[in-house]
């Protein structure tokens, strides 16, 4: 009935799409682009040095318009310092230096604030990638009645033990990192754009082999990539020396503050993840406290077309056959 | 002159290699050359088609492990590893090196599928195997598995493992386990193992694959041919 119901709202063809600075309570500003729809609220959050773009590449890889022309409420947003978002209304640059815990409590309950008031919706859907998940832990631990119908956590990791050698490795370097106020990681993505293959196979860690095209590739080095603030390198370097995903300044163990979430989340996790491995996703979905949660890994022996990696849930050529029905079938279940 | 190669002989390490009940000799033969040019004196355990249940190949596996000398490192992959990690608490081995074991559930549809299979007198994993259209001893194990047979006993006991797991009690593991698993692999997969390995008391976790610079993510059957995973068994196994 439901998707009866959605599909007749997208009928009437997709309405434009507006955007809109949303004001922090600590003078920040995210930003949000609104692709209006009839059907379910959606809210839509990319991960670490990445931005509103990850859902939204383009015509052909885009969850974000795919929502739309299923006539899902679609809110796709920038976290401060990340797409539109690294300058304010005024046209200012954001200070940089933000944690993770200013992301999910500062930025996430502004947004869903602004959502809410703009649609009258009692409860939003919330699908995160990667930091954007984590970002929702350091929410959902200060929030443990929110205004959320359903999550999707895809490719975000909480539990820290165990490093591999690279994870390791990326966990040190962002302690060091973390000394400048930013990253500059969009030049970097501007050359990456322009050379065939990375240098230490770094595409492969991002994505899988054969997963995306070569076009889409390039595209996502040049539009996707967005500075990392020292805040939250600083806060992933404790990560390593924790073993766990903790407050910024250590004194919460996210992984342990979840017990008493009750928000039905479904977990994804791709078997070629090598940003987030499906252990470390793993340990997100097993500390959470709601009964109704789901843990599953995209690859080729999950019945996928292939082994997804870190950012193939949005922006592989399979993608809206091997992962955005999945979403889409979690958000139904929980009207 | 005999007084010298006997003491070197004594002090080169021991291992009993497990075959995992239905693959070949031959799957582990890599693994047992590595070792063996190591100078490790290696002794094979192989369990056959025709012994009845788990236990009953957990009992084989202890009485192995008794006609050695005691200070045997066991090696051994997948379900065999599972079956070495049953016999911890009988055997008297000094420690266990363990590739990808069983430690829980098959997650998925292709578990769920796999465990609702149908087992007749015995199962030979040489019969082709297909899912949703797919080879599954290929999206499971990788490479083309060396395939034996197994006691229907012992398989139907193993398809309950996909559904339940295990039986084990691995907080009550007294020996240091060594445990090598891949990113790439779907059966004995990072989201079970990984967790469920941090009850062995004394446990060495490695991770196979592209984080740790080797060539590729390896699937289950892989680690057994793969030769960054075979030199890191072989350095696992003649540490003092």
């Amino acid at each position: 009935m439901i998707g009866a119901l959605l599909l007749l709202a997208a009928l009437g063809g997709a309405a434009e799409p507006s955007a809109a600075w949303v004001p922090i309570a600590d003078g920040a500003s995210a930003w949000v682009e609104h692709l209006p729809g009839d059907g379910p609220v959606v809210v839509l959050c990319h991960g670490i040095s990445s931005n509103h773009r990850f859902w939204d590449l383009d015509e052909a890889h885009s969850f974000a318009r795919w929502l739309q022309a299923r006539g899902y409420d679609v809110w796709n947003m920038d976290l401060r310092g990340h797409g539109p978002a690294r300058r304010d209304e005024a046209g200012h640059r954001q200070r940089a230096g933000w944690t993770i815990d200013d992301y999910g409590q500062g930025d996430l309950p502004a947004v869903f604030a602004y959502v809410r008031a703009e649609t009258g919706a009692a409860k939003l859907n919330f699908v995160a990638h990667s930091l954007g998940g984590m970002a929702f832990a350091a929410y959902l631990a200060q929030e443990p009645e929110p205004p959320i119908a359903s999550a999707v956590i895809v490719a975000s990791p909480l539990d820290f033990r165990d490093p591999d050698r690279v994870t390791g490795l990326a966990l040190r370097g962002a302690r060091v990192a973390s000394v400048a106020p930013f990253v500059p990681t969009p030049l970097g993505g501007r050359v990456a754009a322009r050379l065939q293959h990375l240098p230490l196979r770094l595409d492969e860690r991002l994505s899988a082999p054969g997963r995306m095209t070569p076009t889409s590739r390039r595209a996502m080095y040049r539009t996707v990539v967005s500075p990392m603030s020292s805040g939250e390198l600083r806060q992933l370097g404790l990560a390593a020396r924790a073993g766990d995903f903790t407050s910024a300044d250590g004194a919460v163990t996210y992984r342990e503050a979840l017990g008493q979430v009750q928000v039905p989340m479904l977990f994804l996790a791709g078997r070629a993840d090598h940003v987030a491995s499906p252990d470390r996703v793993w340990g997100y979905f097993d500390a959470v406290g709601s009964p109704d949660k789901r843990f599953a890994v995209i690859g080729e022996a999950e019945g996928a077309s292939g082994d997804y990696g870190h950012i193939d849930f949005a922006l592989a050529e399979h993608a809206a056959a091997d992962v955005f029905p999945l979403i889409t079938a979690w958000i139904q279940e929980h009207p | 002159m005999l007084f010298f190669v006997a003491t070197a002989l004594a002090a080169s390490p021991h291992a009993l290699v497990i075959v995992t009940p239905g693959m070949g000799r031959d799957a582990f033969q890599p693994l047992v050359s590595e070792l063996e040019r190591a100078s490790v004196q290696v002794r094979v355990q192989e369990f056959g088609c025709g012994l009845g249940g788990v236990g009953a190949h957990v009992d084989a596996l202890v009485a192995e492990l008794q006609r050695g000398d005691g200070d045997e490192v066991v090696v051994a992959h997948g379900y065999g590893a599972t079956l070495a990690l049953l016999a911890a608490e009988r055997g008297p081995q000094r420690r266990e090196v363990l590739l990808a074991p069983v430690l829980g559930p098959l997650p998925g549809p292709l578990g769920a599928w796999l465990a609702e299979q149908p087992v007749g007198q015995a199962l030979d994993l040489r019969e082709p195997l297909r899912w949703q259209g797919r080879d599954v001893w290929g999206l499971l194990v990788g490479a083309e598995p060396d395939g034996s047979c197994v006691s229907a006993a012992a398989a139907r006991e193993a398809a309950g493992w996909m559904r339940a797991g295990p039986p084990l009690h691995l907080d009550q593991v007294r020996v240091p386990v060594w445990l090598g698993v891949s990113a790439g692999d779907a059966l004995s997969p990072v989201e079970v193992v990984v967790p469920a390995s941090r009850a062995l008391p004394d446990r060495e976790l490695v991770r196979f694959g592209l984080n740790r610079f080797d060539r590729a993510d390896f699937r289950h059957g892989e680690l057994l041919v793969a030769p960054e995973v075979l030199r890191a068994v072989r350095r696992a196994v003649v540490r003092p």
